[in-house]
């Protein structure tokens, strides 16, 4: 529950802060001139603020949509993606988020038409190459959406924009505002997933895979297009037979035809930011791990990330065709 | 860290003496010191030590710096600013929780601690320079707790500096009328509420030492090993990740017959290698 909600004073009056002040009605409601004057500081402990996020309301002024990073997309000439967000109702151990800002609090760019006014430009500027946009990247897109009704503005944007593909990536099994609306073909809902056991571990305060896998049919049979997002690959005893378990679980009376794509990946930090991460929580044994540091970068490494890699895409081939099936390496 | 002050875990920065005067009382709090206008009272049984800052956003600050200085404690102690405060509307003997502390000179916002909101009503609180009498803004008024907030989230971290105001004045109710006795009254009216907040303080402090502290096996350890700066890294991060693989093994043997700090490193790195073939992840 939110207790308390700082507002930046120049969107005290938009209709999105309206709404989501409306929403909290119980929480004490500060303002404040910018975001940063509380967000990202030094000397915040992101553990312990994760106890009690509070919900900063800001407006974005710059940055609106990015590039993706090179390795992640589905088959699109150009993927970018955006973050009308930052910070995530779940806990999720092996979150980059926790290494990313010092602050847990849940930071919501309020002002959704200048996403969508910068997203229109990029499609302009773009006239001509396959794309795909990515919302979720830090935060989870469907999961605060009582509150900020952001995927249903934003799947209304790009209903206009067919020309175009959205992928609005979850944990969250808050499918209703999805299964009120008429599926819309360029938009896919991709959920994160790990065995139920690895994500009864470390997916805390997130929906149970089995209920993820529910909405995953649910919203196949009322005509959504999904996608499997089997990332990152976590390492551990049995692990073979936990993954071929997961995959089957979603694969039975699954609608293929409206499975958009699968894609798997390993866990990957940047060196400082595991370093971090593995310091917020050095009792979790995921990060007790003998990792491998190359350069700048702390993986499995490859033995063990090859060794899941095509044990994962040999499952899916089960069930679909390679050209459903992507791997993502950044 | 330093033996001797382990046990201390609130730091407590007020400016007036009576305000002391009540924690000094009630955590029964020795003098430990009277140097530079900024005297020290300490218990180590129950964890306290308290500064008396004088009044002003700078002396607050400076005396929270002395108080660290002198004892040098770990990241994981709380910091407490407690003091009284002018409020727009009251009443008189609330305690809020400042969860935003704005210096009124520059501007400058704080935004101190995780909040309790079942124990304290949350409160904005800006830091004057002058006595403030007209209370034209819905929020507490004090002196100090801008400077205490610039200087104590980085000795431990923002999460555990906490700023709790006793009102004692509004614009019914002035400052005029505020005396020793009455500061005393309102400190002991809020004791059980004051308790009660030490009680959830105490649980946070007690995870971050947790997280963050050396255990005494590793400071054992690297007390009688040769450990370079740089192995005593190393050897740290090894540790926690031996330590969290096996909670209930002892490493005083192993590193007593180990040849070097070295040696004992590289068995620390095979134990946790031969778990990874069957890594759980609980």
């Amino acid at each position: 529950m939110i207790e308390t909600v700082f507002v930046e004073s120049q969107i005290i009056d938009h209709p999105i802060t309206e709404r989501v002040l409306s929403r909290l009605p119980n929480a004490d409601v500060l303002n404040i001139n910018r975001y940063q004057e509380m967000f990202n500081k030094r000397q915040q402990n992101f553990r312990l603020q994760k106890e009690k996020p509070a919900l900063i309301l800001a407006k974005k002024h710059d940055n609106f949509v990015l590039p993706a990073p090179p390795g992640f997309g589905m088959g699109s000439q150009k993927n970018f993606y955006f973050s009308h967000m930052y910070n995530c109702i779940y806990d999720c151990r092996y979150c980059f988020l926790q290494g990313m800002y010092s602050s847990a609090n849940y930071l919501l760019f309020v002002n959704f038409e200048d996403f969508f006014r910068s997203i229109s430009e990029t499609i302009q500027n773009n006239a001509g190459s396959s794309l795909t946009f990515f919302s979720g990247y830090d935060c989870d897109s469907l999961a605060f959406e009582k509150i900020t009704t952001f995927a249903e503005h934003t799947l209304r944007f790009f209903k206009r924009h067919p020309e175009v593909e959205f992928e609005l990536r979850t944990k969250s099994v808050n499918i209703k505002p999805l299964l009120d609306l008429e599926p819309i073909s360029n938009c896919v809902v991709a959920f994160s997933l790990s065995p139920e056991s690895v994500a009864d571990v470390l997916d805390k305060k997130a929906p149970r895979v089995k209920r993820r896998i529910r909405a995953i049919k649910e919203l196949t049979k009322s005509g959504w297009f999904i996608g499997l997002r089997l990332d990152p690959l976590i390492f551990c005893e049995n692990w073979r037979g936990l993954y071929s378990e997961l995959i089957e679980d979603i694969m039975t009376d699954l609608e293929i035809r409206n499975l958009h794509s699968v894609s798997f990946g390993p866990l990957r930090y940047p060196k400082k930011m595991y370093n971090t991460i593995a310091a917020l929580y050095p009792e979790e044994k995921l990060f007790a791990f003998p990792m491998q540091t190359t350069g700048q970068l702390v993986s499995y490494g490859p033995e063990i990330e090859n060794e899941m890699a095509n044990y994962i895409q040999d499952e899916l081939k089960k069930y679909l065709g390679t050209d459903r099936i992507f791997q993502c390496l950044i | 860290m330093n033996d001797t002050n382990q046990e201390l875990k609130f730091f407590w920065v007020v400016a007036l003496r009576p305000e002391a005067n009540a924690l000094i009382q009630k955590f029964n709090l020795k003098s430990f010191s009277n140097h530079l206008n900024f005297p020290i009272y300490i218990n180590r049984k129950n964890g306290h030590a308290l500064v008396i800052s004088g009044v002003g956003s700078i002396k607050s600050a400076v005396a929270t710096m002395y108080l660290n200085n002198t004892f040098k404690p770990g990241q994981f102690v709380a910091w407490i600013n407690i003091g009284i405060a002018g409020h727009f509307q009251g009443p008189v003997g609330t305690l809020f929780q400042a969860i935003k502390v704005v210096n009124n000179d520059n501007g400058k916002s704080f935004f101190p601690g995780l909040r309790f909101s079942k124990l304290a009503e949350p409160a904005e609180l800006c830091t004057v320079s002058s006595p403030e009498n007209e209370f034209t803004l819905p929020v507490l008024y004090d002196m100090e707790a801008a400077g205490f907030c610039e200087i104590a989230p980085s000795l431990s971290c923002n999460e555990l500096t906490f700023v709790m105001k006793i009102v004692s004045d509004t614009s019914e109710h002035s400052q005029s009328l505020v005396t020793k006795k009455m500061i005393a009254d309102l400190f002991k009216k809020n004791s059980s509420i004051i308790d009660n907040l030490l009680q959830a303080i105490v649980k946070i402090v007690d995870r971050e030492r947790a997280r963050l502290e050396d255990s005494i096996e590793m400071d054992g350890i690297m007390g009688s090993l040769h450990f370079t700066e740089t192995n005593r890294l190393r050897f740290r991060k090894i540790y926690k990740k031996w330590w969290c693989l096996f909670p209930n093994e002892s490493l005083v043997d192993r590193a007593q017959k180990a040849s070097s700090a070295k040696d004992l490193m590289q068995s620390m790195e095979l134990d946790i290698a031969s778990e990874a073939q069957s890594w759980k992840l609980k």
